[in-house]
């Protein structure tokens, strides 16, 4: 008998494994009397809700079509996975025969090398006609900035689209900084919102940024305010510390400006660096000389010495490195997940026990993600909040560059929709015909207004049916200028994958330690109580892992 | 234990025996009559030849298969996007300089791997051997702490680090404030106590488990014997040191070269740590693991593959001089060869 219990106990216990790791959806049922259209998603912070309502709306529209001899009808099937789904993952299975999902909404694509492999159906012709079936008179290309075409455009021919757009940045909770007065006058001193707003990073009055801090030495002067105000200044969460390193690849570029960002991926032209040498760390600001070099491939090495990247470490040595600016046991511990920093972002407002938190660095889908945090906080969705949230502007490293205009990367992520190389010829209009329908105006809107993310084309969205965050994170979008971090040299093309964003900040800080991006982990090493490496340790690293790393690898294909 | 697995080997010698019989009795009737001895040898011959063939097949796909790629990558070097290549030994050359240079991540990534494999196993292994006598001996509580202990070996090392994390990182801090009054950083979010906690994990984490086996070989010791000890006067460290030890030494040496073969390319639970700051300890198995989902191009996998070989042949020598080490250690070493003999 103890056997027999024994036995049912454990194929009870393996029967719940098993379901559990089938996940909470189960295969849809194939409908015979209709044409299958397979989408594979990343799911992630965007989610499915959007493609699901998409999905419903070109069904019904096209209930009574036939695609296929004897069948009427379309059924969209989905499969959402974060593994198999991720870019890098995908471009290995998406060209086998048995892999079903013909179109793809999904991250961490390497446009260049998806192109260079064939992996994706060439678009040109259908981003080029005009939407009229679906009502409208322009076609995508319409829609899209000549930045983003030329960017996307390889040998005359584009590939895919930009799926949405997004970085990561400060998102902070604007009923705490009304209540407790944390905007800057124009004096420099705190005022509430109604105060005499200074004009904030932009150098304008009347703009979103108002009151915001102005330059790198008035946010710490804001962190050190709201610390005093009983609250938790800053929070990130410890196992996605890469999260900050995202954040100071975004304002290093933001100090760089458009042409020497470009210049950082064409390896072609003229950049203002730092002499060798003659770079101060010792104080509250980076000091420096400065000088004009000429980029080529043989020396990109030498844009490790941008000033942007050396204020970028700046600011995170003067953050990491006063531990009243943050909770180190949540920030630098690998147990405090994403989950947890939004969970607690959210709901330590709504408790009288834990100190609410005042900025959280996050992606600009923080609050599309956080849904659960919502659902724990206030029983209901983003738009129950009682709080209210906005995106912050990135303050400008010194003085004299308040009023120069932002420059952001807003595609991350490298998030792209495409039609995979080999569908076959009978379901590659109808393919066409889906990706056309969710960049209608109509559904660009309907994505906007459910994920809360933009998409990079020209449309227009109901304001009043977006969150505040939303608002002022596409506010300050519009503000910039918005840029594609991709290239089209040989160079590029082999080794995209080390021109990500975040790799911008890698450093070689230590020969005994291999190269990192981790600042915050480098920069809170302790030893005896004090702190071991500075930012001068990283901005020196950065420049040996590029010449002696990067550049070593790069050898044969620099002519 | 003993009889389950007596009818595995069982089973397996049926198998096979099987086979060799439906192998001959497909075979067409000899003209010429055959002698007893022959067709007995015969047999013995398809049955040697059944009994190689399993592991002689796992060895080539699994081992030659897997590794003559990675063998071959070693000596090559990519030239361009496309992976068009030279032969080289350059990938050895930077091996070694990393190896014998100073201060180097692969030489401290190698020190930190011996070093954990050196308290892993001298602090371990001694702790689980007088815990298992413990076991073996019937104390109070043994069979439930048994259980206890051997939950986190059964337990994904993934859960295991990330309660971990929380008793470090959460419970700690909480603890030592409750405690002192004075705000404590967790022990893995501290720079300075976080390598003498994760080695403490790993001492920890190594000894589930080894308990197990040593309790189950010393159940195996006649009981005679500990009792003639016992009424010779032995004590119960008398009895550990003399009699107990000797008897589970074949196990003991058989588990110190296993562990040594592995001991250079360990992870230690880096990768599962690597969370813990990019400052944790480095060893072998982490700087391989990091170094490569690191390199989405896939240019630096010949230096890893050369530094496998590398690292492949160290611990051959490794093994097999601490093998004939220990054998020579034997306390039965007479015994053992007459057996063979």
């Amino acid at each position: 008998m103890k056997k027999l219990l024994a036995f049912a106990l454990v194929a009870a216990m393996l029967t719940a494994m098993m379901l559990t790791g089938c996940g909470p959806k189960l295969a849809q049922s194939v409908d015979a009397n209709k044409t299958q259209l397979y989408i594979g998603t990343y799911g992630g912070g965007v989610g499915t809700e959007w493609l699901e309502k998409a999905i419903a709306d070109f069904e019904a529209k096209y209930a009574d079509t036939s695609f296929e001899e004897g069948k009427k009808g379309v059924q969209i099937m989905i499969r959402t996975n974060k593994t198999d789904m991720e870019g890098e993952t995908l471009k290995d299975v998406i060209g086998l025969a048995d892999t079903k999902e013909e179109i793809y909404f999904t991250e961490g694509v390497f446009y260049q090398t998806y192109v260079s492999r064939g992996l994706t159906l060439d678009l040109t012709d259908y981003i080029n006609a005009d939407l009229t079936e679906f009502g409208e008179s322009e076609s995508i290309a319409d829609k899209m900035s000549d930045e983003l075409k030329a960017a996307m455009t390889v040998n005359g021919k584009i590939y895919a689209l930009p799926f949405w757009q997004g970085c990561y940045g400060m998102v902070y909770n604007a009923t705490l900084f009304d209540e407790n007065g944390w905007y800057f006058d124009k004096n420099g001193n705190f005022t509430d919102a109604a105060g005499n707003l200074g004009t904030g990073p932009d150098g304008q009055s009347g703009t979103a940024d108002d009151g915001q801090p102005r330059t790198y030495d008035e946010f710490f002067k804001l962190l050190a305010e709201i610390r005093k105000d009983g609250c938790v200044p800053l929070s990130f969460a410890g196992a996605s510390q890469d999260y900050l390193t995202w954040l100071l690849a975004e304002m290093a570029v933001d100090y760089m400006g458009v042409d020497a960002f470009k210049t950082n991926y064409s390896l072609d032209g003229t950049v203002e660096l730092i002499k060798a040498g003659t770079a101060d760390f010792t104080g509250d600001t980076v000091t420096y000389q400065t000088e004009n070099v000429a980029i080529t491939p043989k020396n990109g090495y030498e844009l490790a010495r941008q000033p942007g990247l050396a204020h970028a470490i700046k600011f995170a040595e003067r953050l990491m490195q006063n531990t009243t600016n943050y909770n180190a046991n949540s920030c630098l511990s690998g147990s405090y997940k994403i989950s947890d920093a939004q969970l607690e972002f959210v709901g330590n407002t709504a408790s009288t026990k834990l100190d609410p938190i005042a900025i959280m660095i996050d992606g600009s889908w923080w609050e599309n993600e956080a849904s659960a945090a919502f659902q724990n906080t206030y029983q209901g969705s983003k738009y129950d909040s009682e709080m209210e949230y906005k995106w912050m502007s990135f303050p400008k490293a010194t003085e004299d560059k308040v009023g120069q205009k932002s420059t952001l990367v807003a595609s991350v992520l490298d998030s792209y929709s495409f039609i995979k190389a080999n569908i076959s010829e009978s379901k590659k209009d109808l393919a066409v015909k889906f990706l056309q329908f969710v960049h209608t105006d109509a559904q660009m809107a309907q994505f906007t207004e459910t994920t809360g993310l933009a998409k990079p084309y020209d449309y227009a969205v109901d304001q009043t049916k977006l969150t505040s965050f939303t608002q002022s994170m596409m506010s300050c979008f519009n503000a910039a200028d918005l840029v594609t971090p991709m290239g089209n040299s040989d160079l590029y093309r082999a080794y995209c994958a080390d021109y990500r964003l975040a790799y911008w900040m890698r450093t070689a800080y230590d020969p005994s330690k291999g190269a990192i991006d981790n600042l915050a982990s480098i920069l809170t090493t302790k030893s005896g109580g004090d702190y071991v490496f500075t930012a001068a340790d990283c901005y020196n690293g950065m420049l040996t892992y590029r010449r002696d790393t990067r550049w070593d690898a790069y050898e044969s294909l620099i002519k | 234990m003993k009889t389950f697995f007596r009818r595995i080997g069982r089973a397996v010698g049926d198998f096979f025996y099987d086979i060799s019989c439906t192998l001959s009795r497909l075979k067409p009737p000899s003209k010429r009559p055959v002698s007893g001895m022959k067709t007995k040898k015969r047999k013995d011959m398809i049955f040697y030849v059944c009994m190689l063939a399993l592991p002689l097949l796992q060895f080539g796909l699994m081992w030659v298969g897997v590794n003559f790629n990675s063998i071959l990558l070693s000596f090559k070097e990519y030239v361009d996007a496309d992976r068009n290549f030279v032969w080289t030994l350059k990938n050895f050359a930077d091996v070694f300089q990393n190896l014998f240079g100073e201060d180097t991540v692969l030489l401290v990534s190698l020190k930190n791997s011996v070093l954990l494999y050196l308290l892993t196993t001298f602090v371990t292994m001694p702790t689980s051997l007088i815990i298992s006598f413990y076991f073996y001996k019937k104390f109070a509580f043994s069979r439930a702490l048994k259980i206890i202990l051997f939950i986190p070996s059964i337990i994904s090392s993934v859960v295991t680090v990330t309660c971990f994390y929380f008793i470090a990182d959460r419970g700690y801090p909480q603890i030592m404030e409750m405690l002192t009054g004075v705000a404590t950083e967790g022990l893995l979010v501290n720079s300075e106590t976080r390598t003498p906690t994760l080695i403490l994990y790993n001492i920890f984490y190594s000894m589930a488990g080894n308990f197990l086996f040593y309790s189950s070989a010393m159940s195996g010791i006649d009981n005679s014997v500990s009792e003639a000890a016992q009424i010779d006067g032995a004590n119960l460290v008398q009895e550990f040191f003399r009699i107990t030890l000797p008897n589970i030494y074949p196990m003991l040496s058989t588990f110190l070269v296993a562990g040594l073969a592995g001991a250079l390319i360990g992870d230690y639970g880096m990768y599962a740590f690597s969370k813990a700051g990019g400052s944790a300890i480095d060893t072998m198995g982490y700087y391989f693991t990091r170094g490569i989902t690191l390199d989405t191009t896939g240019q630096t996998y010949p230096h890893f593959a050369a530094l496998g070989l590398v690292l492949s042949a160290m611990t051959c020598v490794l093994v097999f001089s601490a093998r004939a080490i220990l054998n020579r250690l034997d306390p039965f070493r007479d015994q053992h060869k007459e057996v063979k003999a």
